[in-house]
């Protein structure tokens, strides 16, 4: 008898990250599915009460007020992010940058938040990590809007691997991680007609991040820098990245959109691969760790 | 020296073809299944509909900093072991491209105990405006005609805000103070 006929499959979908977080999942018995979302929900709920950058209370703001001062102990998610971040923005000498946040406050994409170091610029080489605490060498606003959604997806999906689930899909507003026992198509909005979408991959266990411009007020200005200039990026570029996790994923989109030309030697690193999508034409390049081409489908037309 | 990442199955000859339906939408929960969820251990759910005066409309406004649309909410106690255990109350919101009904869980003391998403719909109009843009992808130049009502099980790059949902939690704690405490 086919296992798979007797699966149910349950789907809910919640407001957390700043956006809907889907939760997907597929077992045998629909209590223990329910319980198991419910408990993924829980584990996203607990990463942004850590890493909330809007919540003055979050440990995160914790850790922006006081780390210039002295260490700061970290909790187990908050020493991952911090780490992962830090090693992202080595790595990329830079173009991934967490401590940018002092531009987007200036511009309205985080808020001000009372007792926040004035002073602060951006410098992520002031960041200094000792096991499961932290201390800045001078005065830094940190906020991993580029990498905590990412790593929540994880963890969430880690929750439905660990519950026995035969297949499961995290996806935070466009964030998305899965597994399972079959590939399934991945879509991404087209830039420039978010209504329709195009299919990327076929993804069997593994992320895809997307960053673009689109869907954000057109007098706002985009919340992607440059993090050696601080200028906008070109917001109708579609950057998506797919790689074994959702963090990773999600940290490579924001390096891609800063510098395509030197992204393939990480990607191939990550073992990642970045698609970009320039909503006037129709042409898609696709990037790994053997550089850019255009997507054969697309050169043929 | 090869990239292509053993975990991933890229067919990229596939890759740009195929274009989806405008139409993104998904019912997650009904009203039963999410109060059911909500409240597990509820013994009876009873209607217990909102209808406020013009004087609570504007209390409700200012409080929540939203207008209120429609007078009424619809909204039902929970009661467990013969005494109340909270409300549960149903809202929608909607913005410049979504449609969403949700659920939001009061407990007894009117803290939100938690919102579930019943309804998502994008409704955008753009779609026929840009059919001239939609045509290049059509047909034989890409491989493949445009697809409609294809499945959307999953897609990147959605980031709708939940800002709207937010609002609505905001407007729900406020009528919870004015009319059901």
């Amino acid at each position: 008898m086919n296992a798979a006929l007797q699966r149910t499959r349950v789907q809910r979908a919640q407001p957390w990250l700043g956006t809907l977080v889907e939760i997907a999942a597929e077992g045998d018995d629909p209590a223990l599915l329910n319980a198991a979302i419910g408990r993924a929900f829980a584990r996203i709920a607990a990463i942004q009460g850590a890493m909330s950058f809007h919540d003055a209370d979050s440990e995160l703001s914790r850790v922006n007020r006081h780390a210039a001062r002295d260490w700061v102990a970290l909790s187990g998610d908050l020493a991952r992010v911090f780490g992962a971040a830090h090693d992202f923005a080595t790595a990329s000498n830079g173009l991934f940058d967490p401590s940018v946040a002092p531009w987007l406050v200036e511009t309205g994409h985080l808020p001000r938040h009372p007792c926040m170091p004035a002073d602060a610029a951006p410098g992520w080489q002031a960041i200094e990590l000792d096991g499961d605490r932290v201390r800045f060498a001078r005065p830094l606003i940190v906020d991993f809007g580029g990498i905590a959604k990412g790593y929540a997806v994880d963890a969430a999906l880690a929750v439905l691997r660990d519950a026995g689930m035969a297949s499961a899909r995290v996806n935070a507003g466009g964030d998305l991680a899965r597994f399972g026992e079959f590939a399934e198509p991945v879509r991404v909005r087209h830039p420039a007609q978010p209504t329709l979408s195009l299919h990327l991959a076929d993804l069997q266990n593994g992320a895809v991040a997307t960053s673009a411009g689109y869907y954000q007020a057109k007098a706002a200005a985009s919340p992607l820098r440059h993090p050696h200039s601080g200028s906008e990026l070109c917001r109708a570029l579609s950057v998506s990245v797919l790689a074994p996790t959702c963090m990773v994923a999600d940290a490579l989109t924001k390096i891609v959109a800063a510098d395509p030309l030197h992204a393939p030697a990480l990607l191939g690193r990550q073992d990642a691969q970045a698609i970009l999508i320039d909503p006037s034409s129709p042409a898609i390049t696709l990037g790994d760790g053997d550089g850019w081409r255009p997507l054969p489908c697309a050169a043929a037309a | 020296m090869s990239h292509s990442p053993a975990w991933l199955i890229v067919p990229a000859l596939m890759a740009p073809a195929a274009m989806v339906s405008p139409a993104y939408a998904t019912q997650y929960l009904t009203a039963e299944a999410a109060r059911q969820l909500m409240f597990p251990d509820a013994s009876a759910f009873v209607p217990h509909p909102v209808r406020l005066t013009e004087a609570q409309k504007s209390e409700v406004g200012k409080a929540a900093r939203v207008r209120m649309r429609f007078p009424e909410q619809p909204v039902w106690q929970v009661m467990a072991d013969g005494k109340p255990a909270g409300w549960f109350v149903l809202d929608e919101v909607y913005g410049k491209h979504e449609f969403i009904t949700y659920a939001v869980a009061l407990d007894a003391s009117g803290a939100v105990r938690g919102v579930e998403i019943l309804d998502y719909r994008e409704t955008h109009g753009g779609e026929i405006r840009n059919a001239k843009w939609r045509a290049q992808f059509n047909g034989a130049r890409h491989g493949a005609a445009l697809k409609l009502d294809e499945d959307i099980q999953n897609i990147s790059g959605a980031t709708l805000s939940c800002k709207h949902i937010s609002e609505g939690v905001r407007r729900v704690l406020a009528i919870h103070a004015v009319a059901l405490k």
